[in-house]
């Protein structure tokens, strides 16, 4: 997977954050979420964004994490400038302000998904009475992520070595070469899920509505903590002068 | 111009993700010669190959295509030299007929009306696909995707022909297809590399096998002195042919001595004569 998005892979590791139910951890990504967008401090947002990053860097995946926020440092000046722009009354706090705001979303759930697995997030959804078919769907779509990406490599590499520029011509020229690397992939990803569906149904997915799992999730005093712990940072902001219920 | 047609200087190549595939490999593949590239799954040879048009570039050390460093040339002027098809024929269709993908890379390389016309048919008749011309690619067999993918490549006549797997998913009349197409492209006189599992097709067509682990190239010597090398094999997690490994036991008996890779003929008269005591 290409850099940018390595801060959304799941890599196994043992670390404190790694032994937390997923439920837990999804309450915890929330409630950062939340307080983020319920607080108009700057310094509530830093606060946010520090104990992200903080959470992030003890659960060992700084460096996993650290080239997704170079590559986004790009988006952050973007929304910085354009609030600057267009924010009224006091650009300057407006605009640091959804900058961090947006850097402190990005982290929450950034330390969701580097700490949890694909399978556990769709055993959490499941044990949550969401069903079967959904959460196939949700990990399927995670697990392609890398194939996709392979995928697309491999039609550049084919195209270029049929002569083929993908950014020749202007604008709308090269938008239309895109469509080369478009018609196989799709070509191709639709053959590959209706192999996957003929997989599953040949493993008999979907004989009954209420299949066994071999893993069961449950919550430890320890996850009741932090979920307990998520709530209050969740309500913090409503609870002090600095929080408004309208968003900026 | 040259000495070789491609050369490998001390390549190394990193992926981005920080897998190290290529592991300082040299290699030379002269004018005219036909060579396969073998190795265990993940070996780096598809990776190998994806730099003798460019499509990688080395992260150190360099490959030259008959001369020419590929680091200072584009893909598209290299891939007019080095025709390469890739594995899988569903990652290499991008026309809505048989007989524009044949086309596809002739027009990108600006070849006249007239040539890409006689060529097309040429190569189509040739891989038996001509009848299914005005077909869109997709509705074709996998061996069928598979030959025009070669097809296509082989229409706009480069010097070297770069093969990845072309004989797997093949049953044996395509097998025998492939076969007939190796003899065309040496009476052809092309430089050929193939990238291949296939024992029985590499004892057929190579000069020489170039082996390769881990990224590394472990040994490289003609079929006859290394398909019989087990040692060297294993090194590569590859096994002799069923009858090598017949021979080398045969060996072991004193009933044959092992010259090269045996025929089925020359080890039932070695056995026939033992049985008889002649």
């Amino acid at each position: 997977m290409s850099s940018p998005l390595q801060a959304f892979k799941y890599v196994k590791k043992d670390t404190f954050m790694d032994s937390l139910d997923p439920r837990s951890k999804f309450a915890l990504s929330i409630s950062l979420l939340l307080a983020s967008l319920l607080s108009n401090s700057v310094t509530v947002q830093l606060a946010l964004f520090a104990t992200a990053a903080a959470l992030i860097a003890a659960a060992k995946r700084a460096s996993q994490w650290l080239p997704t926020l170079k590559a986004l440092t790009p988006l952050v000046l973007l929304i910085f400038a354009a609030n600057l722009v267009f924010t009224p009354g006091m650009p300057l706090r407006g605009a640091a302000l959804m900058a961090l705001r947006f850097l402190a979303v990005t982290t929450a759930f950034s330390l969701f998904f580097l700490t949890t697995t694909p399978d556990d997030i769709a055993l959490a959804l499941e044990q949550s009475g969401v069903p079967r078919e959904y959460t196939l769907m949700l990990t399927m779509s995670l697990r392609f992520v890398p194939t996709l990406a392979d995928d697309v490599e491999t039609v550049t590499a084919a195209l270029l070595s049929r002569g083929f520029q993908l950014d020749r011509g202007n604008l709308l020229q090269r938008a239309r070469n895109y469509v080369y690397l478009l018609v196989p992939l799709i070509v191709y990803e639709v053959r590959r899920s209706l192999m996957i569906a003929e997989a599953l149904e040949s493993r008999a997915f979907g004989a009954t509505k209420h299949p066994t799992s071999l893993y069961k999730l449950s919550l430890r005093p320890v996850d009741y903590a932090v979920i307990l712990v998520s709530a209050i940072v969740a309500a913090t902001p409503l609870l002090v002068n600095t929080a408004t219920p309208q968003l900026p | 111009m040259g000495r070789y047609a491609i050369e490998a200087v001390e390549l190394h190549y990193r992926y981005p993700s920080g897998y190290e595939a290529l592991r300082g490999i040299n290699l030379a593949v002269s004018k005219g010669e036909f060579v396969a590239i073998m190795g265990e799954n993940g070996s780096g040879k598809t990776t190998l190959i994806k730099h003798f048009n460019g499509v990688l570039k080395p992260t150190s050390g360099k490959v030259l295509v008959d001369g020419v460093d590929t680091r200072n040339v584009p893909v598209s002027k290299l891939s007019r030299r080095v025709g390469v098809v890739f594995q899988n024929p569903d990652h290499q269709l991008f026309s809505e007929t048989v007989w524009d993908e044949v086309a596809f890379p002739m027009r990108n390389f600006g070849f006249p009306d007239d040539v890409v016309k006689e060529r097309v048919e040429r190569y189509l008749r040739l891989m038996g696909l001509y009848e299914y011309r005005e077909r869109s690619p997709y509705l074709l067999s996998l061996g069928e995707r598979k030959r025009l993918t070669i097809a296509a490549v082989l229409a706009y006549d480069p010097e070297i022909v770069v093969l990845d797997e072309p004989t797997a998913g093949q049953d044996y009349i395509q097998k025998e297809h492939i076969s007939g197409l190796m003899n065309l492209l040496r009476t052809m006189e092309k430089t050929v590399v193939v990238v291949t599992h296939d024992v029985e097709f590499v004892v057929e067509h190579v000069d020489r096998i170039i082996l390769m682990s881990r990224g590394r190239v472990v040994a490289s010597a003609p079929p006859g002195e290394l398909l019989t090398n087990p040692r060297v094999l294993a090194s590569a997690r590859l096994m002799p042919p069923q009858l090598v490994r017949l021979a080398i036991q045969l060996e072991k008996k004193g009933i044959l001595r092992l010259d090269g890779i045996p025929e089925a003929s020359q080890i039932v008269e070695a056995v026939l004569k033992r049985w008889t005591g002649g």
